[in-house]
């Protein structure tokens, strides 16, 4: 098969991909950290996604997944976006703006790494743990060639109590 | 926190170097120099990259017996496609490189010899091998006796006018030539002739893929490579078509 990627060019995804893990995992010890499931349509999944976030003060870092059948030959593609994300403001309303990395594996071996970014609001009230969130989420492709795929979502999700409040 | 985000940002949004993908642009073969198959395919590229042919009944030969010039022309013969898998039997090219802006035009000499309609028999195809997708690409088909230009894209096909459409001839040599401007957005153009006529002539027209959310990934807006032969069979029968004089280039 053709090379298609460039191995300095996966090698500088990855380690941004690290980063975003690192956040993922450890996040702060600063304030009350929250274990957040969703279900995400559209947006950075593509077709959809479900997501695990982890929310402390006014951050959040995800992990989600998502398929994207593609052909017989070819397989399906298997999804993981990965974000990192601020909330702005206080109160039920909030702005959201958030970038990551998406990373696709095939059924058959292929790979690539797609840039996300994302510019919402949320809707989440204080004692609750449910949230909506309505966004503009462009996929990026960067590494053989920029372009800029128009696209947004919807999303629901559920907030776990965290490990330290 | 803040003095990461730029960094990462920059590291998102940098391209790699489309010269890592850079090739060849022209390409003629006459096949008045070879004797088998086998000197046809190079591993340095210098002549075709390797054939496909899918089903064991399925060759490609070359033969002496009435080519369009010279002394020799090429045969493929391909079976019936079944429903479970698609009846190859082609010459690919592949390292080539055709960017966007460029106009490629190929031309080729075809004769088809079959007694059953033509109908979605692909006799050329121009390619992308892209990290994630199904090689997306531009192709020359014959749909109900007549060419016309497919996508293996989320595109519009290209049909020629039914007021005035010319059947493909069988039994005989027949000139085909194809004329690309390569554009990923509605930019480029399509033309195609056979036998100097010209059938299908298309503006604004987007003629190099583009990625799809998670199901087309790392389109580079150029096609790599070109695909001769019986690129696809139809269910419908067999076939026997003869290629001679292939060329390619941009102009």
């Amino acid at each position: 098969m053709e090379e298609t990627i460039s191995t300095p060019m996966v090698k500088r995804s990855f380690f941004v991909i690290i980063i975003l893990l690192v956040f993922l995992f450890v996040g702060t010890n600063q304030a009350a950290r929250e274990d957040v499931l969703g279900v995400e349509i559209l947006g950075s999944g593509g077709l959809g996604a479900l997501t695990y976030e982890s929310r402390w003060a006014q951050w959040g870092c995800s992990l989600g997944f998502s398929l994207a059948p593609i052909d017989r030959n070819n397989g399906v593609a298997l999804v993981f976006p990965m974000h990192i994300r601020k909330f702005f403001l206080e109160g039920d309303h909030r702005f959201v703006l958030g970038t990551g990395q998406a990373i696709t594996i095939t059924t058959k071996g292929q790979y690539f790494l797609m840039g996300l970014l994302e510019c919402g609001w949320m809707w989440k009230r204080k004692d609750s743990p449910w949230a909506v969130k309505l966004a503009y989420t462009p996929l990026v492709s960067y590494l053989v060639d920029f372009q800029w795929q128009h696209w947004a979502g919807f999303s629901c999700s559920y907030a776990f109590s965290g490990d330290s409040k | 926190m803040r003095v990461f985000f730029p960094f990462l940002l920059l590291f998102l949004l940098s391209s790699c170097g489309k010269s890592l993908f850079d090739g060849p642009n022209t390409y003629a073969d006459g096949f008045e120099s070879y004797t088998s198959l086998s000197e046809m395919i190079s591993d340095s590229n210098k002549q075709w990259s390797f054939t496909q042919l899918t089903f064991p009944g399925n060759f490609i030969s070359i033969v002496t017996d009435s080519p369009h010039s010279g002394s020799q022309c090429v045969r493929f013969s391909a079976s019936p496609s079944s429903p479970e898998i698609v009846s190859k039997c082609s010459l690919n090219k592949h390292k080539m490189a055709f960017w966007e802006g460029e106009t490629v035009f190929v031309s080729a000499w075809y004769k088809i010899e079959s007694s059953e309609v033509l109908d979605w028999i692909f006799l050329m195809d121009l390619e992308e091998q892209t990290a994630i997708g199904a090689g997306p690409g531009m192709r020359l088909a014959l749909e109900k006796g007549r060419l016309v230009v497919e996508h293996k894209y989320w595109e519009k096909d290209l049909y020629q006018d039914p007021a005035n459409a010319i059947p493909f001839p069988l039994g005989q040599w027949v000139h085909v030539e194809w004329e690309l401007k390569l554009s990923q957005s509605h930019e480029g153009e399509v033309r195609v002739w056979q036998n100097g006529a010209l059938l299908i002539s298309s503006k604004n027209h987007r003629t190099l893929p583009i990625d799809f959310l998670y199901f087309q990934q790392g389109t580079k807006g150029m096609y790599s490579s070109i695909e001769i032969g019986i690129t696809a069979n139809t269910r419908h029968g067999p076939v026997v078509l003869y290629v001679d004089d292939f060329q390619i280039g941009v102009r």
